[in-house]
């Protein structure tokens, strides 16, 4: 292993790279405008929902229930009639009514009466969901006022985290990686196919550079912007977007320098099986893609199929998830662990990366 | 194999898949000298080089360079090496590529790179970005990454390739005074005048050596006045039944 030709190569790829403004500014701003839009998206207040309420019974309950439902934050009630509730849905004037049928009063009495009916517009997502909260929240205090008794408000103790943490916080850890892995990906793929397709590999190999200082190189060179991308996103989500966070921030640097180090030999990898740039380009949807998706960091592996969760299991970003949220969420170090797994698991894909990264080397070089 | 070659090989062979790019094929280049692989398009001369310098394994054979077994990675600070694409990095000035290479062999001292750019009369244009040079200033900026290092053995893959008839001069010129520094140049091309400059030539057809010797040698033995006529010549006698 001979450092100087390691150190000639990283240096020349960070010259390249600093003289390249476009990439430059594209593995900075673009974390930054994704991650501002998340925080901005994530933070959104639903707004209201047009909800219009038919009350056919006189009973005191009903009359309470209907009381209750105009007071919801979320609930702009009107009065309706059953008539007309599908042509005002159909209209676009209510996105759902909630019927309180005649004898509903019945119920709380603990006779048999007819239960509560919800139409609903059915085009967005969220109404039913959302009505069906509501009216639940609804009928909890209305069945707390007729027995005196107020709805519970338990006192919640956090062991990691806290009150304040958002959506944003949970999110935040990963997609620092996140960036970090498809953005080292992508260049050291396009770098390679270069060195590739401008027939300087073919110089580089006709000279003392070994392999492994080529992974290296190569490493070292992309990681540098790596790190910085990394610093230059976690200061942004810790003091402009105010992420909560816990943990040291140079063990989350750690996690990223271990994960490019697979992402650059997956980018070495997955070049040689590309002809063009836009051919590099085309792996993301099928490399970087499922990867967001079976991660964990949307929906939790363990309500996945087993296939898919023993999938999961063999992705880095899966690792890098785990072991961001372990630092940044829960707070731990280097001496947990679980860290230690992670990041254990992050070095083993990187290691099978290097190996497939040599083979593809060799054919390239064949 | 002997020691008294700067390069020796022996039987070598190389196939792709069912195509043979070199085959059974014997060679010795003396020190110092330069000795020009000429041969059509697809004749196996950039396969012959990539063996010869060790960066391609052969199917069959062996072959020395400076009394040492190839591939030796030890020796390839020693040889210089100028692909038929220009391989240089077009977004790095030619100074920064010329170092790269210098640094990579081992070589570097800026007063170096000064004088490798110098060689190839690029002084002026050091700080040029690569992407920036007409094609001419990229061939003598290739070159100059190939000589940086001060190699005992240089390999030239075609390297006049789509420059100027003046430029063309001044290149071989330049070779020849690196035969004077006793630098041995093995040299590939299909340009037949050429051919005449070199120390020795060997004649590639369909992967075989046809035919080697000086040019004056090879233009007598196929009773021939133009380089051209001797290698069509010698061409369609190595197609001839035996």
């Amino acid at each position: 292993m001979n450092l100087p030709r390691i150190s000639a190569l990283a240096l020349r790829i960070a010259t390249q790279f600093r003289r390249d403004h476009r990439t430059l500014a594209m593995i900075i701003v673009a974390p930054m405008v994704i991650l501002s839009l998340l925080a901005y998206l994530i933070n959104l207040t639903p707004s209201s929902m047009q909800v219009g309420v038919v009350v056919e019974d006189a009973s005191p309950v009903a009359q309470r229930l209907a009381q209750e439902l105009r007071a919801l934050p979320l609930f702009q009630t009107q009065t309706a009639s059953r008539d007309r509730v599908e042509d005002l849905i159909r209209g676009g004037g209510l996105e759902a009514v909630i019927i309180i049928p005649q004898g509903y009063g019945l119920r709380s009495a603990g006779q048999s009466g007819p239960d509560l009916e919800v139409v609903v517009d059915g085009s967005r997502s969220r109404t039913a969901p959302a009505v069906l909260q509501g009216l639940a929240r609804a009928t909890a205090r209305v069945a707390a006022n007729q027995v005196g008794a107020s709805l519970p408000q338990p006192q919640v103790t956090y062991v990691h985290a806290g009150p304040e943490y958002t959506t944003l916080d949970y999110f935040a850890p990963t997609f620092i990686a996140f960036f970090s892995f498809l953005f080292v990906y992508l260049l050291t793929a396009i770098g390679f196919l270069r060195e590739r397709s401008q027939g300087t590999l073919e110089r580089l190999t006709a000279s003392p550079l070994t392999k492994a200082e080529m992974v290296l190189g190569y490493m070292v060179g992309f990681s540098i912007f790596a790190l910085a991308q990394a610093a230059v996103i976690l200061l942004f989500t810790v003091y402009v977007i105010g992420i909560h966070y816990q943990g040291n921030l140079l063990i989350v640097f750690l996690i990223v320098a271990v994960l490019s180090l697979g992402a650059v030999n997956m980018g070495i990898f997955l070049s040689t099986f590309a002809a063009t740039e836009l051919q590099a380009v085309q792996f993301i949807p099928m490399v970087i893609t499922p990867q967001t998706l079976l991660a964990g960091i949307f929906w939790p592996i363990p309500d996945m199929h087993p296939i898919f969760q023993w999938l999961a299991h063999l992705l880095p970003l899966t690792y890098a998830n785990f072991a961001m949220q372990e630092v940044m969420v829960k707070g731990k170090g280097l001496l947990d662990a679980s860290v230690q797994a992670d990041i254990g698991a992050l070095l083993l894909f990187a290691a099978a990366q290097v190996a497939l990264a040599s083979f593809a080397m060799r054919r390239a070089r064949t | 194999m002997s020691n008294t070659y700067a390069l020796q090989a022996r039987g070598l062979v190389k196939r792709f898949g069912a195509i043979t790019a070199v085959d059974n094929l014997d060679l010795q280049v003396e020190p110092g000298v330069t000795y020009g692989l000429l041969g059509p398009n697809a004749s196996g001369k950039t396969t012959l080089i990539r063996l010869l310098m060790g960066i391609l394994p052969p199917t069959r054979g062996q072959s020395t360079l400076l009394g040492r077994p190839v591939p030796d990675r030890v020796l390839r600070t020693r040889l210089g090496y100028m692909p038929q694409a220009l391989a240089l990095y077009e977004d790095l000035s030619v100074q920064e590529n010329v170092s790269f290479y210098a640094r990579l062999m081992g070589n570097y001292t800026p007063a170096r790179v000064e004088e490798a750019v110098g060689l190839v009369d690029l002084s002026a244009r050091a700080k040029s970005i690569v992407s920036t040079l007409s094609g001419g200033f990229k061939r003598r900026a290739s070159l100059a990454c190939a000589l940086v290092h001060q190699p005992a053995v240089l390999f030239l893959d075609e390297p006049t390739v789509g420059i100027d008839p003046h430029l063309r001069v001044e290149f071989w010129n330049h070779f020849q005074r690196l035969n004077q520094q006793g630098v041995t140049i093995v040299v590939s091309t299909h340009i037949m005048d050429e051919a005449e400059r070199c120390t020795r030539l060997g004649l590639l057809y369909q992967g075989r050596l046809i035919a080697e010797g000086t040019a004056k040698e090879l233009r007598e033995r196929a009773k021939a006045d133009t380089m051209e006529q001797a290698f069509l010549a010698f061409s369609d006698e190595s197609k001839a039944p035996p």
